[in-house]
């Protein structure tokens, strides 16, 4: 009797060691929030310039901000992204993303390809149409193209995945240049 | 030996009758409600506008078939595919727009951006098939353009762009945008069932004109409704 008991209590430890190893990387995507600090703010400032689009008619505005020059490209990148999505300063220009909007993650490969990880649940509150999708996508590829000179494509991801396209329009499977715009 | 040659005959004439003028892809579908304020939404207004412009079609003898029905969303790559294989002999995937900016209004029509200059030798590749019909694409997106432009619809012009609903294609595709849910005065006229009957009038306008200035499309001289 006793026997069968410890080896019930073996198989049941058995079976949850199976599913817990299996499971093991099934738990929620990362956050898209910098558990680290991005910069030191010790580092240099770069002026960086923003696009948004105009708020009264077809077009776009550029604003100036501040990064902090970073040893890492990425970092460098992520700041600027994160002043993109928190949206325009002022009046006469319109937000380029909706609040809350996040990355998952960004990174800079050395033959110039900035790859940037969208977070799934961000690009869901995309409001659609070809024409926000055009903005956000615009906005979001020449922002990094026209402050990081050594940037000459932006790869879209969405949770760590090639994509058709972020809202059904726009083909973003491969890496994007101004020239798509 | 002259019945296998009228069987052969007559299985070419069933697969040319069988085959579609049109494949007409209403955007988004189940799931995805696309661009969408309050009870409107881009993926029923666009299948509502598409089974009207499918039956005015072929009220005048073309003959057309969706991408969809409202219990699916396929995705971009299938509904190329499933154009492809149609026989169709032009793809319209039909949309409605939304903007960041909100006094921008009317239709836009859209093609995909026409091939780059390519040496003799580099075959196009398959992601670009589409641009090897840009002619062709671009006279349909004209025909459209010229039936969307009215006096309270405002001037469309064709537009080019990177669009996935078209990478692919062996047919002319075009993208129509109908109108801008972010703005209130189009938002208020997509609510009336009339305005989406009077839409799918002049795309439907557009199409048959597009065949009918196409040898290849057969249609008789047709109208879908005089415009309102």
């Amino acid at each position: 009797m006793k026997r069968r008991w410890i080896l019930s209590i073996a198989a049941l430890i058995f079976v949850w060691g199976i599913w817990h190893w299996s499971h093991r990387n099934r738990g929620p995507l990362k956050p898209a929030v910098e558990e680290s600090p991005l910069y030191t703010g010790k580092e240099a400032k770069s002026k960086v310039s923003i696009s948004f689009p105009d708020s009264v008619k077809p077009g776009f505005i550029q604003q100036d901000a501040d990064i902090y020059l970073t040893a890492s490209k990425g970092a460098q990148v992520k700041q600027l992204l994160l002043l993109l999505f928190s949206g325009p300063q002022g009046t006469g220009a319109s937000a380029a993303f909706p609040p809350g909007f996040k990355y998952r993650e960004v990174f800079v490969t050395e033959a110039g390809l900035a790859v940037v990880d969208l977070d799934p649940d961000s690009v869901k509150m995309l409001p659609g149409g070809t024409s926000s999708e055009f903005v956000s996508l615009y906005c979001l590829v020449r922002s990094i193209l026209d402050n990081f000179k050594d940037i000459k494509k932006v790869q879209i991801l969405v949770g760590g995945e090639s994509r058709e396209s972020l809202a059904g329009h726009i083909d973003i499977s491969e890496p994007l240049t101004i020239a798509d715009f | 030996m002259k019945l296998i040659l009228l069987g052969l005959a007559l299985a070419l004439l069933i697969q040319v009758h069988a085959a579609p003028t049109f494949f007409i892809d209403p955007g988004h579908g189940a799931g995805d409600p696309g661009a969408h304020v309050g009870n409107l939404n881009e993926a029923d207004l666009v299948f509502n506008i598409a089974t009207q412009v499918q039956a005015m079609l072929e009220a005048q003898g073309l003959d057309a078939v969706l991408s969809r029905d409202q219990s699916t969303a396929p995705a971009l790559s299938a509904r190329v595919a499933a154009a492809n294989a149609s026989g169709a002999r032009a793809f319209v995937s039909l949309h409605v727009n939304f903007s960041p900016s909100p006094t921008v209004h009317g239709p836009r029509v859209f093609i995909a951006r026409p091939l780059a200059p390519r040496a003799k030798d580099d075959p196009s590749p398959w992601d670009q098939a589409a641009g090897a019909h840009s002619d062709a694409a671009r006279s349909l997106a004209s025909a459209l353009a010229r039936s969307l432009s009215t006096s309270d619809l405002t001037r469309v012009n064709v537009q080019t762009l990177n669009l996935a609903v078209l990478k692919g294609l062996s047919i002319p595709g075009v993208m129509v945008e109908l109108g801008f849910l972010s703005h209130a005065e189009s938002r208020d006229r997509f609510n009336d069932p009339e305005f989406l009957k009077t839409l799918a009038r002049r795309v439907a306008q557009g199409m048959i004109n597009w065949a009918n200035s196409n040898p290849d499309a057969s249609p008789s001289d047709t109208s879908a409704g005089a415009h309102p």
